[in-house]
Formats: structure tokens, sequence, C-alpha cells
């Protein structure tokens, strides 16, 4: 049976406003940078897995992009 | 388990098949390495990047993402509607789809136009070399995908019993590859 959709995208708009929140209220650049890419892997790793049905595939596929992803972020964070 | 479902947890058959995941794992990994060199150059001129980020309009940006997820949702809806042989639908989903990225296109260029106004071009500082680059890439990339999902909606239109199943998919998961790589630029760029 299929999953509807409308929750995720829900979902990924309470993401979005969570993002312009910690953006416009969190003072320290560092922590709110931390948040910022935490709330992009979420909305990411969302999109991935119900939009493009990842959640179905082999578990290498799902894995392999999570850890790519929280790599990334932290080279962004260490490299700054 | 319906056999699709068994068919996607083969490792070589992942929904979009096995080639455009390879893409979008590099597609990731580009643009991953370019924001950690965007970081790195930041931390070396951080009040350059600090007054130049202050210049964006994260307004727009803020709504380019909203416009990208709710066209990553049609399309995600049009590619249950395919399998399902609800070919109008599809066709409707996938052309609110493009209309989301038409939206994207419009607001982006709106972005840009006020930029080259201003004088903010890609000469202007290394902040505004890597925001050039990035978006300009990403916009190409877009495009692209627009490009995909009016082919595919055409094709429905006209003959939708050939289209193939996995065509619409792969098809789906460049466009949704857009929206991942969006969802990295956005804060990194925007909102340090």
């Amino acid at each position: 049976m299929k999953k509807p959709l409308i929750p995720v995208l829900a979902a990924l708009m309470l993401l979005s406003a969570a993002t312009t929140l910690a953006a416009t209220f969190v003072g320290q650049p560092k922590q709110a940078a931390w948040i910022l890419l935490l709330l992009a892997l979420m909305k990411i790793m969302l999109v991935a897995l119900c939009f493009m049905k990842l959640r179905q595939a082999h578990p290498f596929w799902k894995t392999a992009l999570f850890f790519m992803l929280v790599v990334i972020g932290a080279a962004i964070l260490l490299a700054d | 388990m319906d056999t699709q479902s068994v068919k996607y947890k083969n490792f070589f058959y992942p929904p979009g098949g096995i080639l455009l995941w390879m893409i979008i794992f590099v597609e990731i990994l580009s643009f991953g390495l370019a924001l950690v060199a965007f970081s790195h150059y930041s931390g070396l001129e951080p009040e350059v990047f600090r007054q130049s980020r202050q210049s964006l309009h994260a307004g727009m940006a803020t709504i380019n993402t909203l416009i990208l997820l709710s066209s990553g949702y049609f399309m995600a809806v049009a590619v249950n509607h395919f399998k399902n042989q609800l070919f109008k639908k599809a066709r409707a989903n996938l052309l609110f789809a493009a209309g989301g990225g038409l939206v994207f296109v419009v607001v982006k260029s709106i972005e840009y136009a006020g930029k080259l106004e201003a004088g903010l071009t890609l000469s202007g500082n290394m902040f505004f070399t890597f925001y050039w680059l990035l978006t300009g890439f990403h916009l190409i990339h877009v495009i692209t995908g627009l490009v995909i999902l009016l082919a595919i909606g055409h094709k429905l239109r006209h003959q939708p019993a050939s289209v193939d199943a996995e065509d619409v998919e792969a098809g789906g998961a460049f466009w949704h590859m857009c929206d991942l790589i969006w969802l990295m630029l956005f804060p990194v760029l925007y909102l340090f």
C-alpha cells in the first residue's frame, strides 16, 4: 500500500519554517550553522526516502547518501 | 510486498535506475566540495562574506525552496499515478511540477537582475564568484529538468501507453536531484 505524500510535504514545509526561524533567532553563528545543516540533512533525507522512494531501495543507497551528507556537512563546518 | 518493491531491494535497481543514482551521488559530492571550498574562503575573508551575504535576498530564496519542495511533491504524485495507469492525473501533476520549476526560474531571474543592477557580478569578490557559479550551475540543472518533464508530459499526452515507467521514474529522480542540491546550497549561501 502506498503511503500518502501530503504529510511528507507538510513536514518539509515545517522544517523550512524552522530553518528560517533558526537563521533569524539563533545568535551564535557556529550554533546556527550546526542547526541549519542538521535541518538541511533532515529535508534532504525526507525528499530522498519519500519522494524518490529510496526507502524501498537496497540499504546501501540509503546509508551511502546519509554518510556522504554527514561528511560534507562536517567538512563545511570544519572548513570555516 | 509487490514485485516492484522486491525489484527495488536489489542493489542494481534503486528507484530511478543505478546510472541516475550514480549521477546524483557525483552531483551531490561536486556541489558539496564546492560548498566546503566556499566555507574555507568564508573563514579567510569573514567580513567580505558577511557583507556580501547581507546583499542577498533570503526571502526570495526561501520562496524558491518552498516552490521546489511543492514541485517535488507533485512529481512524486505524478510517478505514483503513472504506475497506476492514471495517465491524465499523472500528466496533470507533471505539469504542476513543471509549473513550479518555471516559477523557480522566474524568481531566480528576478534575483539575478537585482544583483546585476547593483553591479554584483561574477568578478565582484570571492563570495559572488561562488554565488554565481553555484546558483547558475543549479539553475542549468533546473532548466534541464524542466525540458525532461515537458518532454515526458508531451509524450504522455499523445502516446501514454508507449511511455516507459522507468523513464518517468528517472525523470522524476532527476527533478528531485534539483531539490536535493538546492537544499544544500540554500542555508550555506544565504543563511550562515
